[in-house]
């Protein structure tokens, strides 16, 4: 820090959240989406885990999609998908002292 | 403008050999630029030190594999014109992001180009299927997306190649996210125009407001006023196109010294 005139650039600083999906509970996220549109931060993204040739992955199959915390540095701890998840499968945990 | 030559769009553009040759790491450099995108967000997630150089590398590899740039509707009604086959699609980054899957009167992608034969045939891949339209609907299609609020940008599949035009905005486009969040300039470059306001005669109607996904316009409190940092402006015209007294310009890129080279 440079004392009072420390209005240099913001520092890149690491995620606060630790974001954990159970994805034993979470299996078919395609089928619901509640946690990828209602954060506020678009913290969440889904990958596909099942890819047959010529099919295409049926949203409602247990295990083709799951969801990861890609952008997890971006998250507030807002909680809304904690509370908004029908099936309590995602934990967040803050990182690092307060 | 380079994406209106029409070899930009041929087949032997789309097939280029380069695309199968062993990148970084053995894999073909599409496929190492998605695996150095993941290590970036890893890195920007728990050791942010490292990120600025994953980033230089991320930039580099994107460059000529699969990035965009901002075009505007006018532009993207001149590139309809040279590409053939025109194709509606899904958005995939929406799919990804929001978990949306696009029925087909609600397709918001467009696909240009050969591809989309493949396209066609890979519902493995690209799901809900395609499209495929006259120029004449696939530029009322532009007009509704415009209408309605979406960036348009071209995208490049192996540069110079250029295979479709993505209708976006910031929370929902995974490109437009890659340059805001993380600063990948090649992922979205910018626009050969910027977008400028005439004080004069903007009346401070509010019509563009909340049209800028890139954070360049703002309303200016005390004139009650439009205004655009061009610095922040991607030239993607959706400002102008809003705009019913003309009070909002394009200006070519090119002719400011200082953001003629800022991409």
């Amino acid at each position: 820090m440079c004392g009072e005139f420390a209005l240099a650039l913001p520092e890149m600083k690491p995620a606060r959240a630790q974001i954990d999906i159970d994805a034993s509970k979470c299996t078919t996220p395609m089928a619901c989406t509640k946690c990828l549109n209602v954060c506020p931060q678009m913290v969440f993204h889904v990958m596909v885990l099942k890819q047959e040739k010529f099919k295409e992955t049926d949203i409602n199959e247990p295990g083709a999609y799951v969801i990861i915390p890609l952008h997890r540095w971006k998250c507030t701890l807002c909680n809304l998908c904690v509370d908004n998840c029908p099936v309590d499968a995602i934990k967040i945990t803050l990182r690092g002292k307060n | 403008m380079w994406h209106l030559n029409p070899e930009n769009y041929a087949r032997r553009m789309y097939r280029d050999p380069r695309k199968k040759e062993e990148g970084p790491k053995g894999f073909p450099p599409e496929m190492a630029a998605q695996q150095l995108e993941a290590q970036a967000f890893m890195a920007r997630n728990d050791e942010p030190e490292k990120f600025p150089e994953i980033r230089e590398k991320v930039i580099e590899l994107i460059s000529k594999t699969h990035g965009g740039q901002v075009v505007t509707i006018q532009e993207v009604k001149q590139m309809i014109d040279i590409a053939s086959p025109i194709a509606l699609i899904g958005c995939v980054c929406r799919r990804m992001v929001r978990g949306k899957v696009e029925e087909k009167e609600e397709f918001t992608c467009m696909g240009l180009g050969v591809g989309m034969f493949k396209w066609d045939r890979w519902p493995e891949r690209y799901k809900g299927g395609v499209e495929f339209v006259a120029p004449e609907e696939a530029k009322k299609w532009l007009e509704k997306w415009n209408k309605a609020g979406y960036v348009h940008t071209l995208m490049i599949f192996g540069l110079p190649y250029i295979g479709g035009i993505c209708n976006c905005d910031y929370a929902t486009c995974l490109a437009i996210r890659h340059r805001l969040d993380y600063d990948f300039t090649t992922m979205l470059l910018k626009g050969h125009y910027v977008a400028q306001v005439d004080p004069d005669i903007c009346n401070g109607c509010g019509r563009c407001f909340g049209r800028c996904q890139f954070g360049a316009l703002t309303k200016e409190v005390f004139e009650n006023k439009a205004n655009i940092d061009m610095m922040k402006c991607f030239g993607c015209g959706l400002c102008e196109q809003a705009c019913a007294r003309g009070a909002i310009k394009l200006v070519e890129r090119e002719t400011l010294p200082a953001l003629a080279d800022v991409w």
